[in-house]
């Protein structure tokens, strides 16, 4: 009986890994897997496919796209993914299956298209043209409380850039909180300006670390630059109830009263019994005396 | 004669701890010599004092210092909370799919038998119409712990940053503490902890609860040792899912485990209409709950656990 619950178990395992391994188990339609990818691999589309990839898909499918995320899922870049058509790529992400969430609410379809762009452009880098060096200046203004970035080429002419992506970040404990609209575009001087948003919290004087990035670009190489401003509402570590003395407190924290009544019985019991003491040898001695 | 051998015990213990002190004093002076003299010559022996209280001769010239604080000062360093700082963990229960790496990675580091919890992913429903879904639920590490309250031996206390710990050596296993808790997020060492061999040498930590030791409470500790380090904790960083946000109350930021996005707290909270468990009864709990809708996926109702449970009976 166990032997056969055993086989069968190991039936039943090998069964569902080929389920999960052949992709052509998931049936999509004919109409859905011939729909094409509208939007062509340049590097603005790509940019917005390795934004996407890095929020949605990079947790599972791991930072390489390799299927060693956090949890054990399949690789965008191995042959068998690859073959797919843009369509059945775009339907599964749509749809979702099992563990694979389904997309269609969480992404627009251009950022889908983009992603299947990013994967494709993964196994072949060539697609795109070698990214380029650049360098990120920040200066800040104190009075419109607001942060220029200006990007330039890397050479003495600081030839300004225009068209660049920035992404600008408030440094928190835990991670980077994204300021600024979805997407700020140097102008032709190569720069952009965004405003400090209103209600922010910064250390204990106020002091907020702003963080630009050029990142996630196919034309431009990662590159940040961080400038620090006393412009936030000054910490408040607070002044917690349950930091207060209470008789529910541990020992560093009991009420004041408590500790004078406890100590003050101790130290008085401890007095009389110290004073009767000491009389009984001066009643000794006394006796002494009285007999000599 | 009783009270003879108090006498001689705590003459004992102040003997010992003298010892110690003079122990690791000479070590101590020995330690810096050594450092202070650059590129000693070899075949020069320095005796030290190890972290298992025994004198070693070791060669001048495999000496380096360690930037690493010790754990016996980090003992009582983690009874004071990191300054400035009060954590907060938010649950969208709407995106939790029982995953359960949350669980796998909190017992493993925090050397949990299959039956001990400091987190636990629960099939929930509400009510016979309501749908189920799935709830990790943590220690609450309520701002009015129930749980703090009732500890005898000031064992379990609650930390300035907001954490509730307890201290594994001062436990004396009363369990007091577990019948105050509203939430059940405390289990207790009833065998010996799982891979008792492995930890037997490992100094005790205290923002850790390793070593755990039988017959003492173990609670989750939010990861008090990944936050010293300015870490997110373990189960928050280990969700595939998006579940977890977590954060500094006084900073208003919370960051999502899975994608580091970092939003603001009040402005999560509003908007999804967050919820704490059994507010009525005035614990304040540092744990926020998203309600769960649109659900990432609804749980049927005989599901894997529900019909491995099944399995198991028949």
């Amino acid at each position: 009986m166990a032997k056969l619950k055993i086989s069968l178990s190991i039936i039943l395992v090998i069964f569902s890994l080929g389920v999960f391994s052949q992709s052509a188990q998931w049936m999509v339609s004919s109409d859905n897997a011939k729909k094409p990818n509208p939007l062509e691999i340049n590097p603005k589309n790509m940019a917005v496919g390795k934004n996407t990839f890095s929020k949605s898909c990079k947790a599972c499918h791991g930072i390489n796209a390799d299927g060693k995320g956090r949890i054990q899922s399949p690789s965008l870049i191995s042959e068998t993914f690859q073959k797919q058509t843009d369509g059945v790529i775009f339907y599964k992400i749509t749809t979702g299956k099992d563990k694979m969430p389904s997309f269609k609410a969480k992404l627009k379809e251009e950022e889908i298209w983009s992603v299947i762009n990013y994967l494709r452009v993964l196994v072949n880098p060539s697609a795109v043209p070698p990214a380029v060096d650049v360098k990120l200046e920040l200066s800040a203004d104190d009075g419109q409380k607001s942060i220029t970035a200006f990007v330039h080429s890397l050479d003495s002419t600081k030839q300004p850039i225009q068209d660049v992506d920035i992404h600008f970040y408030l440094k928190r404990d835990f991670g980077l909180m994204r300021i600024g609209e979805p997407a700020n575009n140097t102008k032709a001087d190569g720069k952009v300006t965004v405003n400090f948003p209103e209600n922010i919290i910064g250390d204990l004087d106020g002091k907020v670390t702003v963080i630009a990035k050029v990142e996630n670009n196919f034309l431009y190489n990662d590159t940040e630059s961080a400038i620090g401003r006393k412009w936030g509402t000054a910490l408040v570590s607070g002044d917690e109830k349950f930091n207060h003395r209470a008789l529910w407190g541990g020992r560093d924290k009991s009420p004041l009263w408590l500790l004078f009544m406890a100590n003050g019985i101790i130290f008085g019991v401890w007095a009389v019994i110290i004073y009767v003491i000491y009389n009984i040898f001066r009643i000794k001695k006394a006796g002494k005396i009285f007999i000599k | 004669m009783g009270e003879k051998e108090k006498d001689k015990s705590r003459r004992k213990f102040l003997l010992d701890f003298g010892a110690l002190g003079m122990g690791s004093l000479v070590a101590s002076s020995l330690l810096t010599e050594s450092c202070s003299k650059i590129g000693p010559g070899p075949g020069k022996k320095v005796t030290l004092l190890n972290s298992k209280n025994e004198l070693v001769e070791v060669d001048s010239l495999y000496i380096s210092t360690l930037n690493k604080n010790l754990s016996p000062n980090h003992n009582s360093e983690g009874r004071k909370g990191l300054p400035g700082k009060k954590f907060v963990l938010v649950v969208d229960l709407g995106k939790c799919k029982n995953a359960r790496k949350c669980m796998d990675k909190c017992a493993s580091v925090h050397q949990l038998r299959p039956d001990q919890h400091h987190l636990n992913v629960l099939l929930m429903q509400d009510s016979e119409h309501t749908a189920p879904y799935y709830m990790p639920k943590h220690c609450q590490h309520c701002d009015n712990p129930p749980c703090v309250k009732v500890c005898p031996v000031d064992a379990t206390f609650k930390r300035s940053d907001g954490i509730v710990l307890i201290d594994n050596e001062r436990c004396i296993g009363c369990r007091f503490c577990i019948a105050a808790c509203p939430y059940t997020a405390r289990s207790f060492n009833w065998y010996e902890p799982k891979d008792a061999e492995k930890y037997k040498d490992v100094p005790y930590n205290i923002e850790l609860n390793v070593p755990q030791k039988k017959g003492t409470v173990t609670k989750c500790t939010f990861s008090a040792d990944c936050l010293r380090e300015g870490k997110l904790p373990y189960c928050v960083s280990a969700c595939p899912n998006e579940v977890y946000y977590f954060g500094n109350v006084y900073e208003d930021a919370v960051t999502n485990g899975t994608t580091g996005e970092t939003v603001s707290l009040s402005g999560l909270l509003a908007k999804n209409s967050a919820y704490r468990l059994m507010e009525d009864l005035g614990t304040a709990p540092s744990v926020y709950y998203l309600p769960p809708k649109d659900r990432a996926l609804i749980p049927e109702k005989d599901n894997e656990n529900n019909s491995d449970d099944i399995k198991r009976k028949s």
